[in-house]
């Protein structure tokens, strides 16, 4: 049998960030974010294949 | 009451022969929500007096011999996307507190048209992304096998709920591995079927191009039996690969003797740093499956943050699109997390998305060529047991809460199924994922099942 788990602690509610706080966090999301679209292979050398976004069975 | 905690097999199995009866198993399920699920918060709204009322006119019709199938009589809970008519559905939001849908989800229709009796709706991360959050109108699902302990989500209750016993049954929904992160992290076996073949009408959505509806239950068999009842075009899901779509308990008892399995080493040994006891189960198991008869051949994919990059910047996108005029009306209704994350969508430009979506398709491409050679794929699930929960609640929040194996299969839309591969130290449940190519959902079922049915896993239940 599995051990028998701890107590569970309760958790309190957040305290409310400042407006400062709050942009500083979604700048750090969007920056976050912002690497990962610095992933994303970009070239498009005009002989690759057609644009691959819509296909004929969705143009139903 | 009985005290039994039953799959969805055992419960069909108990109810066939006469040995057990729908309302049985309903006061079974109440009698363990009350005793335990106000300190797991898995389920955010009871529907105890339906479940009765359709409990008892289950057992009338498999009285008089009108047994519906595996899932008549047996309870099951929804992730609270799900639409349900005239039943609250709040996606665990402040924006959807008084949303009381008009009609049913197909999901929900059908496994009501199949008998099952629906106990109730489960905790989510707000519209299955926004957490672990305490800023929201109910307090987050807790993992059964320690409280203090994250379920992974967002399918969290779900996870929750089935690990717990409370329900056989709990569906999930998956964009980015919300069914199979819950599984791996609770312990559970969770399935992301081949994207279209169930539909998504009537479910709140978060990526239009990533979702898919999905179940979590205690095996694999029971996955499977979940899907006979739900799979199959709605003729309103346009995404919804044209039927008949197959029958996913095909392959349950089968066995895997002869089948290739291609074994993804790199995303678990190099792409993603995983935890001891995570990798030792992977390769534990992988002898396992040799030992049942299969060949395991190491196969290549692009590298781990190909396919999380894209994933999550096509989700992101899509997501800021669909919360796009509440984000700007009444931004403070969200949780921070939450608002956070969608917000942050909106830097993604045009060019990104197209880019990405080209990107995907290379993806797609990759993967199909790798799994022309294999009947399955296996690799991680999750690189490690559930982490504490207060510690992924506080900012950075597009950091992953967790180390999983999620977005190749979602970018695919691959069948993918995450069984549990035994315990670390702790007593917290490991993972195994098993993948297959898309449509070939019952073989990937069927390795579960031969998994599951070669190990003790299944044995053991959290003690609560």
């Amino acid at each position: 049998m599995a051990k028998r788990q701890t107590t569970s602690k309760a958790a309190s509610p957040r305290r409310k960030r400042s407006a400062k706080e709050q942009a500083r966090i979604l700048a750090d999301a969007q920056a976050a974010l912002r690497k990962l679209i610095d992933q994303i292979p970009r070239r498009y050398d005009y002989s690759d294949e057609p644009a691959l976004t819509f296909d004929a069975k969705q143009a139903r | 009451m009985t005290g039994k905690i039953h799959t969805i097999a055992s419960a069909s199995k108990a109810l066939a022969a006469g040995r057990t009866t729908a309302t049985e198993l309903v006061e079974d399920s109440l009698a363990r929500i009350a005793e335990h699920d106000a300190r797991l918060h898995s389920f955010v709204l009871l529907t105890a007096e339906a479940a009765r009322r359709t409990a008892r006119a289950a057992d009338a019709a498999i009285k008089r011999g009108k047994r519906l199938g595996a899932l008549h009589g047996v309870p099951f809970a929804l992730k609270d996307i799900y639409g349900t008519a005239g039943i609250r559905t709040t996606a665990h939001s402040r924006l959807l507190m008084k949303n009381i849908p008009k009609r049913d989800s197909t999901v929900a229709r059908r496994l009501a048209e199949a008998g099952g009796v629906l106990m109730g709706k489960l905790a989510t991360h707000e519209f299955a992304t926004g957490g672990p959050a305490y800023d929201l109108p109910f307090p987050p699902a807790r993992n059964p096998w320690n409280t203090d302990h994250f379920t992974a989500g967002s399918s969290s209750g779900s996870g929750a709920a089935v690990a717990a016993g409370l329900v056989p049954l709990g569906m999930g929904s998956d964009t980015s591995g919300s069914i199979r992160g819950p599984a791996a992290f609770c312990g559970v076996a969770g399935f992301k079927p081949t994207y279209g073949i169930v539909p998504r009408t009537g479910v709140i959505p978060l990526a239009f191009s990533l979702d898919h509806c999905g179940p979590l239950a205690w095996t694999s068999e029971d996955c499977a039996l979940t899907m006979d009842a739900i799979a199959g075009p709605d003729g309103e899901d346009p995404a919804c690969a044209p039927g008949p779509i197959g029958n996913f308990t095909s392959g349950i008892g089968r066995g895997i003797r002869g089948m290739r399995i291609g074994v993804i080493r790199h995303f678990y040994e190099r792409d993603v740093e995983g935890e001891r006891d995570a990798v030792d189960a992977i390769e534990a198991s992988l002898k396992v499956l040799k030992r049942l008869g299969a060949s395991l051949v190491t196969i290549k994919l692009p590298p781990h943050a190909d396919w999380d990059a894209c994933c999550r910047v096509l989700l992101y996108a899509e997501a800021n699109a669909i919360h796009e005029r509440d984000l700007a009306e009444r931004p403070e209704a969200y949780a921070e997390i939450t608002r956070i994350r969608l917000l942050a969508g909106a830097s993604i430009s045009g060019a990104d998305v197209i880019h990405a979506l080209r990107w995907r398709r290379q993806l797609c491409h990759e993967y199909g060529k790798a799994l022309a050679e294999v009947d399955a794929v296996v690799t991680a699930s999750a690189l490690g047991a559930a982490p504490r929960l207060d510690d992924l609640t506080e900012p950075p929040y597009l950091a992953p809460r967790g180390k999983l194996i999620m977005t190749p299969f979602s970018l695919t839309g691959a069948p993918a199924l995450s069984v549990c591969a035994g315990y670390d130290a702790k007593g917290l449940p490991l993972s195994l994922q098993i993948a297959g190519r898309p449509f070939d959902d019952a073989n990937v079922l069927r390795v579960g099942h031969a998994y599951e049915r070669a190990t003790p896993w299944r044995d053991r239940r959290p003690v609560l």
